[in-house]
């Protein structure tokens, strides 16, 4: 753990999307390409605007709950980890 | 709040997320946030495989669900219904308030197929795309969208005539019995 080099990534958002935001793209988007891809699908796999919906609440009721402190301590042990060799 | 990790930020901003995910799949609140735990964890030791640009979300998730899978190999006898409770509960499904008609939802989900529950959550809930699950789910995207028609014609079976009985929900009909105008000329 002592000689690992610093992490590669950047801090692109693009991965991280706000929250909230992710849950409000519908599942009718479905994008010009991906039609394509299954000509008849498009109408097929449609979910009525109810279920959708509440699919969505189910999962936005979830996402609004408070992350329990057991993350924040998860978390917080794993950085202090990757500092602890670095200084 | 603090000055983290660039990538324990990402990974912070998406544990929301990834509890709903992980209580979708399944079922159980405290079996999920176990589940994300284990994800946490996975997703830092292998951070270095993380592709810099890709969607760190999709990845998450794809850790969440082969920690849930392999999760399941070791409960295989409970994986349908763990309860027991999920087939026998729906039919007398209570319908005073959408409260509960959501966890109908949730109760209903745990009957489909997981490959099925997957893939409707993910495209219809968490807002990936379909190209996007189909990676998470290392599947096809016309794989994605049969498994997402077959989960709904499920849950229409299931839930529809309940839907429709209690007419479309208004969208904002969660907290209406809470509106202090509706109290008020309920109580008159």
């Amino acid at each position: 753990m002592a000689g690992r080099s610093m992490p590669h990534y950047r801090t692109r958002a693009s991965g991280a999307c706000a929250t909230n935001r992710c849950t409000m793209l519908m599942s009718e988007n479905i994008k010009p390409g991906e039609s394509a891809d299954a000509p008849t699908a498009s109408e097929s796999e449609q979910v009525p605007d109810w279920l959708g919906n509440r699919l969505r609440r189910m999962f936005t009721d979830v996402m609004d709950e408070p992350v329990p402190d057991e993350f924040k301590a998860l978390l917080k042990q794993l950085e202090d980890k990757e500092r602890g060799p670095q200084g | 709040m603090t000055a983290q990790d660039p990538f324990l930020d990402q990974v912070t901003a998406l544990l929301p997320a990834l509890r709903a995910f992980g209580r979708s799949l399944c079922g159980d609140p405290a079996r999920a946030d176990d589940l994300v735990q284990d994800t946490v964890l996975k997703a830092w030791t292998n951070r270095q495989q993380f592709q810099t640009g890709s969607n760190l979300k999709a990845w998450l998730f794809t850790i969440l669900r082969n920690c849930y899978y392999s999760e399941l190999r070791h409960r295989k006898f409970e994986i349908e219904d763990p309860d027991g409770l999920c087939a026998a509960q729906l039919s007398v499904a209570p319908d005073h308030d959408a409260k509960l008609h959501l966890r109908d939802l949730e109760r209903a989900l745990q009957v489909l197929p997981v490959d099925q529950r997957e893939a409707l959550v993910l495209v219809c809930a968490t807002g990936l795309s379909y190209e996007e699950a189909a990676d998470v789910c290392q599947v096809a995207v016309g794989t994605i969208k049969s498994r997402i028609a077959r989960a709904r014609d499920r849950l229409v079976n299931l839930l529809g005539d309940d839907a429709s009985r209690l007419a479309p929900l208004p969208g904002s009909s969660l907290n209406d019995s809470d509106s202090p105008s509706e109290r008020r000329s309920g109580a008159r």
